[in-house]
C-alpha cells in the first residue's frame, strides 16, 4: 500500500508530517519502540529537507511517500533543493566534539543512519527540464 | 510547546511541555541562553510533559553544555518518558546528561556537587 502526503516546506508542519506517519505505521507488525524511533528518522530527513534543502520556504512543498508492506517500510521524500549530504560525513556523530563545538545541529542524519536499515539521497529526473531530490528510507521488521 | 520557568531553592526548573523539535527549539535555546546571562547554571528540566524530542532539540542542550559546565553548572533531567529517553540513548547522550526519576532525586544531583 502506499500513502502520500504533500506539505509547504515550512518547519511549523513536522508536527503535522509525524501525525501522518503515526497513523499509517500505527497498523503494521513494527514494534512500538521502533515506531517510535522510526516516525523520528523521517521526521528528520524532513526537517532537513525543509531547512537545508529548501531555506524553510513554503512556495516550495515537500513530499512524502509511504509505501507500506507486511515487514517492510520503505519512504521517499521528494523536494525540489538539493541537499545530498554524504554518508561517510555525517552517518558517525562525535558527541565530544559537537559538545566541544558548541554545535547545534548536526546529528539528524546520525539518527537516520543508526534507526533505519538503509539511507540514500539522489536526484531524479522527472522531465527534460525537470529534476527533484529524492531521500529514500528503508526499515524491516520480523 | 510550552515551557515554564521557576525558581527553586536557588535551582532554575523548567518545564516543557509538547514536542521538542526543529519547529520549537529556538524557545528552549532562547530560555536557556536567558538563563545563563542571569547566571542561573543549575537547570532543572521537568520532562513530565514533554512528549518528543528530535535532534534539534538535542542540539540545543549539546550546545549549551559545555558554558554550563565552564561554570560549574548542569543539565538535570527527570519524569523522562521512555520514548524520549530512547533518542537521548540513541546517541550515547544518556551518559553525557544526568537524567534521574524524579525531582527530588535531580535536587540531589545539585546537592552532592
Amino acid at each position: 500500500m502506499k500513502v502520500s502526503y504533500l506539505t509547504p516546506c515550512r518547519r511549523q508542519h513536522l508536527r503535522d508530517i509525524r501525525q501522518f506517519v503515526h497513523q499509517h505505521i500505527e497498523q503494521t507488525g513494527m514494534s512500538d519502540v521502533d515506531r517510535h524511533k522510526v516516525v523520528l528518522a523521517i521526521d528528520e530527513a524532513c526537517a532537513n529537507a525543509i531547512l537545508h534543502g529548501n531555506d524553510n520556504d513554503a512556495s516550495r512543498q515537500l513530499q512524502i511517500d509511504l509505501f507500506l508492506q507486511k515487514s517492510k517500510l520503505k519512504v521517499e521524500i521528494y523536494d525540489v533543493g538539493d541537499y545530498r549530504p554524504e554518508k561517510k560525513k555525517w552517518s558517525m556523530a562525535d558527541i565530544d566534539q559537537h559538545v566541544k563545538e558548541k554545535r547545534k545541529g548536526g546529528l539528524g542524519l546520525c539518527i537516520m543512519y543508526r534507526i533505519m536499515d538503509s539511507v540514500s539521497f539522489f536526484p531524479r529526473k522527472l522531465t527534460a527540464k525537470q529534476t527533484i531530490n529524492v531521500c529514500a528510507l528503508v526499515k524491516s521488521w520480523v | 510547546m510550552k515551557i515554564t520557568k521557576s525558581l527553586d531553592e536557588g535551582l532554575l526548573k523548567l518545564g516543557i511541555d509538547g514536542d521538542l523539535d526543529a519547529s520549537s527549539a529556538v524557545q528552549v535555546d532562547d530560555v536557556i541562553q536567558s538563563a545563563f546571562d542571569e547566571e542561573r547554571y543549575h537547570i532543572l528540566v521537568d520532562c513530565k510533559d514533554l512528549k518528543y524530542i528530535s535532534s534539534a532539540g538535542l542540539g540545543v542542550f549539546i550546545s549549551h553544555l559545555e558554558d554550563f559546565k565552564s561554570k560549574s553548572g548542569a543539565f538535570v533531567f527527570y519524569h523522562m518518558n521512555d520514548n524520549v529517553y530512547n533518542v537521548f540513548q540513541l546517541l550515547g547522550l544518556h551518559q553525557l546528561f544526568a537524567i534521574v526519576t524524579d525531582e527530588t532525586e535531580a535536587k540531589d544531583v545539585f546537592s552532592r556537587s
